[in-house]
């Protein structure tokens, strides 16, 4: 993704306003993995089934705010510094491709050959839709 | 079934991996899309494949109970692997390629991350099961399985990420 990094690139890389920067990019991040952590673990528990639904509500959900994040940084409604702590951070921490990946194989190693394309493909497909609408309410709200 | 609660304890180790990936990809980010340049999402694509392999082999000798505790696996994959790799980006980068008529462009790196990341976690899954077999008539001697107390296999339970 391509957010402008204000200001890091006039100034040297580890002084005062990039380190700022970068601890508040960080704790965004955290604050998302923990709200994955939280939220993966309740809809997982109250789906009730193996299929990761955890997951998919996550990546599809933050695929819409970071779509909405986008077009209210167009707008100048947000910061492109605070486009940088919500999105690369927060965002970020938030969704998640490595346990997507891991869901997936293990769907197909588990015999679930056709599960584990419709959750790789519900992903990708319902993911870029959710970007679509996140721009779309962006832009009109 | 036992309502269990999120302890502190495990959200602090999720938060402190969640911190430190996040760095780790945002830096990262920003040292390839200098050297490599922005027209391709080049950045997201191979940081998403490292943590895909990363967070499978993790994962792999999580399973087998070697070397990675429940916590370390809590610290390490939903914590810092979860938050390294990303899949917001991802979508938006597609999106961005797509709405500017890039379409091929956009199925390819589309393509090449999600083929791209099940090769990660196939070859970490690999990779994990031949350091579990080289281990395995060895367990015993680990010091790690033989030094834990059995107050540390009640907190290791306790913080034991959600399955099933």
């Amino acid at each position: 993704m391509y957010v402008e990094i204000s200001g890091v690139g006039k100034t040297g890389c580890m002084d005062g306003p990039f380190l700022v920067q970068l601890v508040s990019i960080g704790c965004a991040g955290a604050l998302g993995a923990v709200a994955r952590y939280m939220l993966g673990y309740m809809i997982t528990r109250r789906a009730g089934s193996t299929f990761p639904f955890g997951t998919l509500v996550i990546n599809v959900s933050g695929s819409f705010f970071i779509g909405l994040v986008f077009a209210l940084t167009a707008r100048h409604v947000v910061s492109p510094a605070i486009q940088l702590i919500l999105a690369t951070g927060f965002l970020g921490g938030y969704t998640t491709f490595s346990t997507m990946s891991w869901e997936g194989v293990q769907l197909a190693r588990g015999g679930r050959m056709w599960a584990s394309v419709l959750y790789l493909g519900e992903n990708v497909v319902l993911g870029i839709l959710a970007v679509a609408l996140g721009i779309a309410a962006g832009w009109w709200f | 079934m036992r309502k269990k609660h999120f302890n502190i304890l495990g959200l602090v180790i999720v938060f402190c991996g969640g911190f430190l990936g996040t760095v780790a990809r945002y830096l990262l980010s920003h040292a390839i899309q200098a050297s490599l340049g922005n027209n391709w999402p080049y950045d997201i694509l191979l940081i998403n494949i490292t943590g895909a392999f990363a967070l499978s082999l993790i994962s792999t000798l999580a399973d087998a109970s070697l070397y990675i505790s429940p916590a370390r696996r809590l610290f390490l994959n939903v914590g810092f692997m979860g938050a390294y790799t990303t899949f917001s980006s991802l979508a938006l980068g597609d999106f961005t390629l797509l709405s500017g008529e890039k379409a091929m462009l956009a199925l390819l790196y589309l393509l090449c991350s999600i083929i791209g990341g099940i090769i990660a976690v196939v070859l970490g899954q690999i990779l994990g099961l031949r350091i579990v077999q080289r281990h395995t008539p060895a367990t015993a001697a680990l010091p790690e399985l033989e030094d834990i107390t059995h107050n540390e296999i009640l907190e290791e339970e306790r913080l034991s990420p959600p399955s099933s």
